[in-house]
């Protein structure tokens, strides 16, 4: 529980990156991105995502459309958009290059 | 007992426990003002209560199931604290999230609200408005008919607060000034306060009867609104009582000051609700007063109803019954060279000349009845204070 906390701004900063990461595998609602990521250290909740989604959406990185669903209201899906790939393709690069930064430092031990 | 009441969350209607539905409330209003300056916020808003009733609705087994308050509270707790996205640090660190253990209510605090969407003009009345929790029109409602019944005196008041309150300038401050969310700040004064309950109480108290008295003036205002609107309309059309198309129009009888009254009402009835339909009774009427608006309406039909059905007997009545004072033993009535008999028919009192031409009394006057009219030539003949005056024009039988 400890090591949970101490690493939550962590976590935090790299929620926008998990979220990407999840949805480039296709198009999913927002609740579906919740659950995929529930099992995960990123696991979040609505009052998080969907703040951060709108936001990422505002910045170009996805895109929605509304779609029926058969229970309940229709639901909004959510896609990564060719900005969000680049994106996506630029914090992998840069987080390969971290890591490779800790290797070098010595993080190996 | 535990009330429930029916809401509609995001298109799904759901029976929710009263203290259910105020957690609820409460949980969007921090939702609300976490996500202040946030472009999203409407759409974000409607999300998040789309993912309540959906979380809601997967909780209960049918429709009519009942949500009860620790469900919802369970919801809103899964749901976590709001965090607005891409906030600074450095104001991340600041104000901070507001975590679902700060919806505690604590002392209140008199704030202005100057944000978009709050205030109007120094956000006074919205300041005033969330802090005894009363719908912020109501307030300007008041604020303005003081300000104009006091010669002005209510708008130095405004000036000055608008001086001295200070403007909620964090997120912080504007949960508040609302009683939510909880400060170091707050613990201690509220540890201080502990050794003084009885001023406590009598804070909330006040607060009650404030609430309660804003709710009276509220639901005058409407009515005073509407009897304003109705006597304007009588008003308006007694100007045309008299004159010559109202006069022959009315000629059956029945008092014109009936119709005014049945015609004033009804249309202002009717517009009054059709305005309140067409505003979604969202900015017209406040939430909280919103269920009043069904059992109101049908007060105010009954009420006008029951005016109109008492002028409707009563007026006709009294003036026949003046004219009856001035008939001899034998019912008959000497009238400008000519003698009227009175008979009772249908319920009217009836005036029969010797011509066989039946008149018939109405408010006041003495009107042909006989499918003709008298226009022009025959002016309705009044009856003040057991006199009888000829109102205008000549007497003169018309064609009858």
């Amino acid at each position: 529980m400890a090591t949970n906390n101490l690493f939550k701004p962590l976590r935090r900063g790299l929620l926008e990156f998990a979220v990407l990461t999840t949805l480039s595998t296709g198009r999913h609602y927002a609740g579906d991105v919740m659950g995929r990521l529930a099992e995960t250290p990123f696991a979040t909740q609505e009052g998080t995502l969907y703040p951060l989604l709108s936001k990422m959406r505002r910045d170009g990185l996805l895109d929605h459309e509304w779609e029926e669903s058969d229970s309940g209201p229709p639901r909004k899906y959510y896609r990564v958009t060719e900005a969000g790939t680049e994106r996506l393709r630029q914090l992998i690069a840069y987080w390969k290059q971290l890591d490779n930064t800790l290797t070098e430092l010595g993080a190996t031990r | 007992m535990n009330r429930v009441t029916l809401i509609n969350l995001a298109g799904r209607a759901l029976y929710v426990e009263d203290d259910g539905v105020e957690a609820i409330d409460r949980w969007m209003e921090v939702a609300r003002a976490t996500l202040e300056g946030d472009p999203d916020r409407d759409e974000l808003l409607t999300d998040f209560e789309q993912a309540i009733a959906d979380r809601c609705a997967a909780q209960t087994a049918s429709a009519s199931d009942v949500v009860t308050t620790p469900t919802v509270e369970e919801i809103l707790s899964a749901l976590g604290p709001v965090e607005p996205a891409g906030t600074p640090d450095g104001e991340a660190n600041e104000g901070g999230p507001v975590a679902a253990a700060e919806l505690r209510l604590r002392e209140r605090r008199l704030y202005r609200l100057t944000g978009e969407g709050e205030g109007m003009i120094a956000g006074v009345c919205a300041g005033l408005a969330a802090y005894v929790n009363v719908d912020v029109t109501v307030v300007r409602v008041i604020t303005v008919i003081a300000a104009l019944l006091s010669f002005g005196a209510v708008a130095l008041v405004y000036g000055a607060m608008a001086l001295i309150v200070p403007a909620a300038s964090s997120p912080d401050e504007r949960l508040a000034v609302r009683g939510y969310g909880e400060s170091a700040k707050d613990v201690m004064s509220r540890a201080r306060k502990n050794a003084g309950p009885a001023l406590a109480s009598l804070g909330s108290t006040l607060r009650e009867m404030g609430r309660w008295l804003a709710s009276v003036i509220y639901w005058v205002l409407v009515l005073a609104i509407w009897v304003v609107l109705v006597a304007g309309t009588i008003a308006v059309i007694s100007l045309f009582v008299d004159s010559e198309p109202l006069a022959t129009a009315f000629d059956d009888g029945t008092s014109t000051w009936t119709i005014a009254i049945w015609v004033s009402s009804a249309f202002w009835l009717v517009a009054g609700l059709l305005i309140a339909l067409a505003a979604g009774s969202r900015q017209l009427v406040a939430p909280s007063q919103r269920r009043h608006l069904g059992p109101a309406a049908v007060a105010f039909w009954f009420v006008f109803m029951t005016a109109a059905a008492i002028s409707f007997v009563t007026i006709p009545v009294a003036s026949s019954t003046q004219a009856r004072d001035l008939l001899d033993g034998e019912g008959r009535i000497e009238l400008f060279g000519e003698t009227w008999c009175l008979s009772l028919e249908h319920g009217l009192d009836r005036a029969q000349d010797t011509d066989g031409c039946d008149h018939v009394f109405a408010t006041g006057a003495i009107l042909p009845f006989d499918g003709v009219r008298h226009s022009g030539s025959f002016g309705p003949i009044g009856l003040t204070n057991g006199t009888l005056r000829k109102a205008g024009g000549a007497l003169s039988e018309g064609a009858a």
